[in-house]
């Protein structure tokens, strides 16, 4: 067997050119000639995606070398090949004329190889037109050359160009003859020192008459089973062709590419600078596009290589046909490479993409990293350009986005300044090539302001509006709140804090900023996400929005400070910070009107230093200034403001828990904690020292409809929930307190009787409604204890009043037991009665009601109303348990 | 003895000394018509003499004596003398009888007298003459009274210690309303009895509860302790509310009386009555302390609603028992034991008989201080009489104190 070089480019010394049947024509491989060994017009046609792409591991000397061979095993029921030659679809990888033996066998075991030294294939162009003739030029051995770069279809004429052995040399050929109708499989074998860079695609395999081989058909499974490694398998490698993504539309830009351009030298320098590929994105399977501008009027030619992380190196080849497509990612147009080196011929003024499909790209043989190595498209380190410095040096051109049909490798518009170099670093003589980001990079936003690190001080709810609602009865019928500022200057900060608290649902409000020349401005659709709450424990959320116009929803259950940076309102150009003038908070009443929000303290937040100034301070205005400062807004009569008074934190006496103490600051302050309920005129109270003196009216019979009562109600507003609490932990089990108790004195001359009721949320199988609680008719009975007389008693009620003895003053405590439901408290309007006393739904509202026909006139002092928890007795055995001794008075 | 038949005629205004509740009640609290002290009719009986006692050697042949038809009675009037409303207590092996009667005869006017009873070998008790120990005053709190309990203890007042003490209810009328509660002190039962100043009383405030209502009435004092400290159930009638109600008192020193300026109106819970709501008064109490963590309190009392013939007391009494914390604890309940009614009080020997028309005004059978030693089967004295009928003789003096064992 001759050797050839081992390095460098294969230059084949002899060709042979067959000019007719049975003449061998010497032939230098670069012509074509017309071929007549066929009568037919069989034009071959076959693919060779998904078909084996077959290397070999080289060895490293001569001494090592052997022959390996890569099986083509036809699968059972595809073994005709029965015709008069055999198309075997095949690729030459390199760019070097590459020899290998070919041989088929029969199922029978006759072997037929290639025949020798004579013009013994044919060579079609990968469309099957252009048949060749070729010789091997070589006379030993049955090889076939493909010449670099090969793209086509082999054929073989069986009996002169596939010619049995009948050297003995196959054992299987004595006493048979070929089986061309049933073919167990071709074999294509080369050395591993001499042809160690042996790099062939091999596609579909038929006769003129049959088709054996259909690769595109193979499953992965078959195609192992029939792409086999045979003799010296441990140096045959086999793989399977990717299928060529032909349909794929690439989709990219400019943004934040890279800008590219050449200095000048006189020298010819090649300067260059690579697209790293990222650690995880180095498959390039399926072809590399690139969004690639030409910002010239000029073709401009740059080198391109593409190095595997393995080192080994390809390249373009010449003349060969990659692809650009536009801006849009349509219209596949051929585009040549150069006729010599491996370049990129940019077109003038291109904007568009250019694809390089990975089945153009050849080994680089002059690349020290590409001896001993494979190429490894799923493993790729960088793609290198390069240009002439003194030829080429007007180049000015942009690389954007680049991709695989499967894989963005590069997106521009995610890369920041300060990571872009590291994309498109310079490489040898890099210092001649100008490289800047495109504009359209990422530029990071800027850090959110965190809100949670605002000190917000003693900013709270305390002495602001209460906002309520009364449904309307349109959609259109909104209503909602001014609360008008104190300080008007908010320019020096970049965000407005309104301190609220939520005891309601999320209902969305519309918020308006006004300034004191009336331009407004509200909450914008950028707003979405801007708009934080910062809870009182330091927890910020963001706002929750939604429709049209934007609304903000408040967390529930919430207290804290709603923020809103200035640059989420949206309004009047003229508006300003700087003379801020009130807030409006408005509600659609026809659907949120279960909205009931608290609302306190306003202020500013300065992003700077972090810093909060108040424009309003509600705790610290007169029941005057509040007026002016919080109104009611929109369609008369559906809002409902009332001044908020944080709820003391129920205390104790002894056994006692005080849920209303009656002890307000003013009677307003007073008739918004206890309200008429019923009889609007039956009654009038007012504060008294440090509880309530209540005044019981004639009985006015139209403004009473549910009997001669006076009715005040005693209602939890919500803000807590400790008066609900019916309990007490004692050793870490729940005490249930055993009774309702207050204090009381009897103003008047005779004896008064009222009824201290409450209200349990009632919970059945059939529903949820209020169940009412009120003292019983004789013989229900009570304790009581006279402070002044130290006096005690246990006493009758008398109808459904517990009596106020003349001259008493102190407390009494009425055990559950005398409770019970009334009948009015029953039927299909409270689906939750049961009569069973639940202390756990306990509500904390209480009713206070007096008979007016019996006591009109009447005249009493109530205070610290509550639960009583300890057992009580009248001090008759002892006096360890009375009132006294457990409230310890 | 041989019972009559009564027909049964309803009278008016028959006292109703509670409310029912609500708006719509009924008005209460009418009082009791003052006695007629016109007539002077004494019962007629043609029964036997088993209730005789034996008569005063120094009385007319011709006296005679009331006769009880029903069974139980400790002993008989003479003809137009009456006995109810005892107070009856054992000391030293005698069991002695404080109780309502009149001084003259078929003058229905009340005065205090004492009996002393002593126990046979038949185990029966028989009493001797009855000595009046306290009359009404012609004027004053108390130109009538009524309901005597007597208690013993130590009293001391100055130089001189009293060992019993007295309760007891009075107005200043001939009616029964505005009724206050006094008492009274002395060395011996059968002694001087001191009534004490009004300042010890527990006085009715008419100014507060007008003049018309009941008051205090029926007080039954209980010794808790040697330390003089007493207990008083006393009953408390006022526009829409009837109850047994409980001081303390401690007369121990009576220059400086201790009256607990509270009260108590004693649960009803577990009382049983025949109408839609129980009515606690006219009520007389025990205690049984023989287990001092045990300790029980015994209650026998009038059943309400009162009987519609005059005089209108109730027809039963219904006894029961409680843990003595339910004087308390209004939480409590009694637990009823048993009721004493006209059936019951039927003779062996009479088969038309229906027994008293009316029962009422009970007490028990105590130790001088008001203790019994067991509350299972307590003795039982109540008053008794016959109501207003269309024949009979004057039926305001037939009344007779009985006894009943539980």
């Amino acid at each position: 067997m001759k050797k050839f070089a081992k390095a460098g480019i294969l230059v084949l010394a002899a060709t042979a050119m067959v000019a007719a049947v049975g003449t061998l024509v010497e032939k230098d491989f670069s012509v074509s000639d017309p071929l007549t060994l066929r009568a037919e017009d069989f034009v071959p046609t076959g693919d060779i995606e998904r078909g084996a792409r077959w290397t070999l591991t080289p060895a490293a000397d001569a001494g090592s070398n052997v022959y390996a061979t890569m099986r083509v095993q036809l699968p059972a029921g595809k073994q005709d090949l029965s015709g008069k030659g055999v198309y075997v679809r095949v690729k030459n990888n390199t760019a070097i004329d590459t020899p290998f033996l070919f041989s088929m066998n029969g199922t029978n075991g006759h072997r037929v190889s290639a025949s020798k030294n004579t013009a013994n294939y044919t060579l079609f162009d990968a469309n099957g037109a252009n048949p060749t003739s070729r010789t091997s030029g070589r006379d030993w051995d049955s090889y076939i050359v493909l010449p670099a770069n090969f793209d086509g279809f082999v054929y073989m004429e069986y009996g002169s160009e596939l010619i049995s052995d009948d050297t003995g040399k196959w054992p299987g050929n004595a006493g048979t003859e070929m089986t061309y109708n049933s073919v167990f499989a071709l074999y294509f074998t080369a050395t591993n020192y001499y042809e160690g860079f042996i790099d062939l695609s091999i596609g579909d395999v038929f006769s003129d008459e049959h088709a054996a081989l259909d690769v595109s058909t193979l499953s992965d499974e078959a195609f192992g089973s029939i792409f086999v490694k045979d003799q010296n398998a441990d140096k045959v490698n086999i793989a399977r062709l990717e299928k060529t993504l032909t349909d794929f539309q690439p989709e990219g830009d400019l943004k934040g590419g890279a800008d590219l351009s050449v200095t000048h030298t006189d020298d010819d320098l090649g300067a260059y600078f690579r697209f790293q590929l990222p650690a995880t994105k180095q498959d390039i399977t399926g072809g590399v596009y690139m969004r690639v501008k030409n910002n010239t009027g000029k073709i401009t030619p740059v080198q391109f290589y593409v190095n595997c992380t393995n080192n080994h190196r390809l390249m373009l080849p010449t003349n060969a046909d990659i692809y650009t497509l536009d801006a849009n990612g349509e219209n596949k147009t051929a585009l040549k490479t150069r006729e010599f080196g491996s370049y990129l011929m940019i077109p003038a003024n291109f904007d568009g993409f250019l694809y390089i499909p990975n089945e153009v790209l050849v080994t680089d043989t002059s690349w020290a990293g590409s001896a001993g190595t494979s190429a490894t498209l799923n493993s790729i380190f960088a793609f290198y350009f390069g240009i002439s410095t003194k030829y080429d040096s007007y180049a000015n051109f942009s690389i954007g986005d680049i991709m695989t049909p499967t894989t963005v490798l590069y997106d521009g518009s995610e890369v920041a300044a300060d990571d872009f170099a590291a994309n498109f670093p310079a490489d040898y003589n890099g210092q001649y090539w100008t490289i800047k980001q495109h504009e359209g990079g990422f530029v990071p936003a800027a850090p959110e302001f965190d809100y949670g690190t605002v000190n917000f001080g003693d900013a709270d709810v305390e002495g602001g509006g209460h906002l309520t609602f009364t449904r309307g009865e349109h959609d259109s019928d909104f209503a909602g709140m001014d609360i008008k500022l104190s300080s008007h200057d908010a320019s020096r900060g970049d965000a407005l804090a309104i301190t609220l608290k939520n005891v309601s649902g999320d209902f969305p409000m519309l918020l308006t900023a006004v300034t004191t020349s009336g331009e407004t401005v509200s909450l914008g659709g950028a707003s979405a996400g801007k708009v934080k709450f910062v809870s009182n424990s330091g927890e910020v959320t963001n706002g929750i929005w939604g429709g049209n116009p934007v609304s903000i929803k408040t967390p529930t259950p919430f207290e804290g400070e709603m923020v809103i940076p200035y640059d989420t309102f949206v309004g009047d150009a003229g508006f300003s910070f700087e003379k801020l003038d009130h807030i409006n908070i408005n509600i659609a009443t026809f659907y949120d009107s279960g909205f009931n929000n608290i609302f306190g303290d306003v202020g500013y937040i300065t992003h700077e230093d972090g810093s909060y100034h108040k424009l309003l301070d509600t705790s610290s205005l007169t029941e005057a200034a509040f007026k002016d400062a919080f109104k009611t807004t929109g369609v008369e009569g559906l809002a409902h403001l009332s001044r908020y008074r944080t709820p003391k934190a129920s205390s104790w006496i002894g056994d006692v828990k005080i849920i209303d103490s009656l002890n307000y600051e003013d009677d307003e302050v007073l008739k918004q904690n206890v309200t008429y309920d019923i009889g609007d005129n039956a009654c009038s109270y007012q504060k008294s020292g440090d509880g309530m003196k209540v005044h019981i009216g004639p009985y006015e019979p139209e403004g009473h409809v549910y009997g001669p009562y006076m009715c005040l109600g005693m209602f939890d507003k919500g803000a807590t929930t400790d008066r609900k609490v019916a309990y007490r932990e004692v050793e870490g089990e729940k005490e249930y307190a055993r009774g309702i108790t207050m204090y009381l004195k009897n103003l008047s001359r005779r004896e008064i009787g009222i009824n201290l009721q409450f209200d349990e949320n009632g919970t059945t199988a059939k529903g949820t409604s209020s169940e009412r609680w009120i003292v019983k008719s004789y013989p229900a009975n009570y304790y009581a204890y006279d402070v002044v007389k130290d006096a005690n008693y246990t006493l009758y009620a008398k109808s459904d009043q517990i009596q106020i003895p003349v001259g008493f003053e102190g407390y009494v405590r009425i055990p559950f037991e005398s409770y019970s439901v009334p009948d009015w408290c029953h039927g299909d309007g409270f689906p939750g009665t049961d009569d069973e006393l639940n202390l756990d739904k306990f509500t904390g509202n209480f009713f206070l009601t007096s008979d007016n026909t019996r006591y009109e006139d009447m005249e009493f002092f109530i205070k610290n109303v509550g639960l009583y928890f300890g057992k009580t007795s009248s001090g008759f055995l002892d006096d360890s348990h009375t009132i006294k001794a457990n409230m310890g008075l | 003895m041989k019972k009559q038949f009564r027909f049964l005629t309803v009278l008016a205004s028959a006292m109703l000394l509670a409310s029912c509740g609500g708006n719509n009640n009924p008005a209460v609290s009418s009082s009791e018509k003052p006695a007629d002290t016109s007539s002077a009719v004494s019962s007629k009986d043609e029964g036997s003499s088993e209730a005789k006692t034996s008569a005063d050697d120094s009385q007319p042949v011709e006296e005679k004596y009331n006769v009880a038809h029903g069974t139980g009675a400790l002993f008989a009037e003479k003809e137009g003398f009456y006995a109810r409303e005892a107070s009856v207590f054992e000391e030293g092996g005698k069991r002695y009888v404080i109780y309502s009667t009149n001084e003259t005869k078929g003058v229905d006017k009340v005065s205090f007298a004492l009996r002393e009873g002593n126990k046979g070998a038949d185990g029966k008790w028989t009493y001797g003459e009855k000595k009046t120990i306290l009359s009404a005053s012609d004027t004053g709190w108390d130109k009538t009274i009524a309901a005597p309990s007597v208690v013993k203890g130590n009293f001391v007042k100055g130089e001189d210690t009293y060992h019993y003490l007295m309760a007891y209810q009075g107005n200043g009328s001939n009616g029964n309303v505005a009724n206050s509660i006094g008492f009274a002190v002395a060395k011996t039962l059968d002694g001087d009895w001191v009534k004490l100043e009004e300042s010890c009383n527990f006085t009715y405030d008419a100014d507060t509860y007008g003049e018309q209502n009941y008051g205090y009435g029926s007080p039954e004092l209980l010794n808790l302790g040697s330390d003089g400290k007493l207990v008083m159930f006393y009953s408390w009638g006022e526009t829409n509310l009837s109850s047994t109600r409980a001081v303390t008192l401690n007369f121990a020193d009576l220059n400086n009386p201790v009256k607990e300026k509270g009260f108590r109106d004693v649960t009803v819970k577990g009382l049983v009555d025949k109408g839609e709501f129980t009515i606690f008064a006219n009520a007389g109490f025990a205690l049984d302390t023989t287990d001092p963590n045990d300790s029980h309190i015994l209650v026998t009392r009038d059943v309400f609603p009162l009987s519609s013939i005059a005089p209108g007391h109730s027809s039963s009494v219904e006894i029961a028992v409680a843990d003595i914390s339910i004087v308390d604890d209004i939480t409590e309940s009694w637990s009823h034991m048993g009721e004493i009614t006209g059936f019951d009080t039927v003779g062996e020997t009479d088969e038309t008989s229906l027994g008293w028309d009316q029962i009422f005004a009970s007490t028990f059978v105590t130790d001088e201080y008001g203790h019994v030693s067991n509350s299972e089967h307590p003795e039982v004295i109540y008053s008794a009489c016959d109501g207003q009928g269309s024949y009979e003789s004057d039926y305001r003096f037939s009344g007779f104190l009985c006894s009943k064992t539980m």
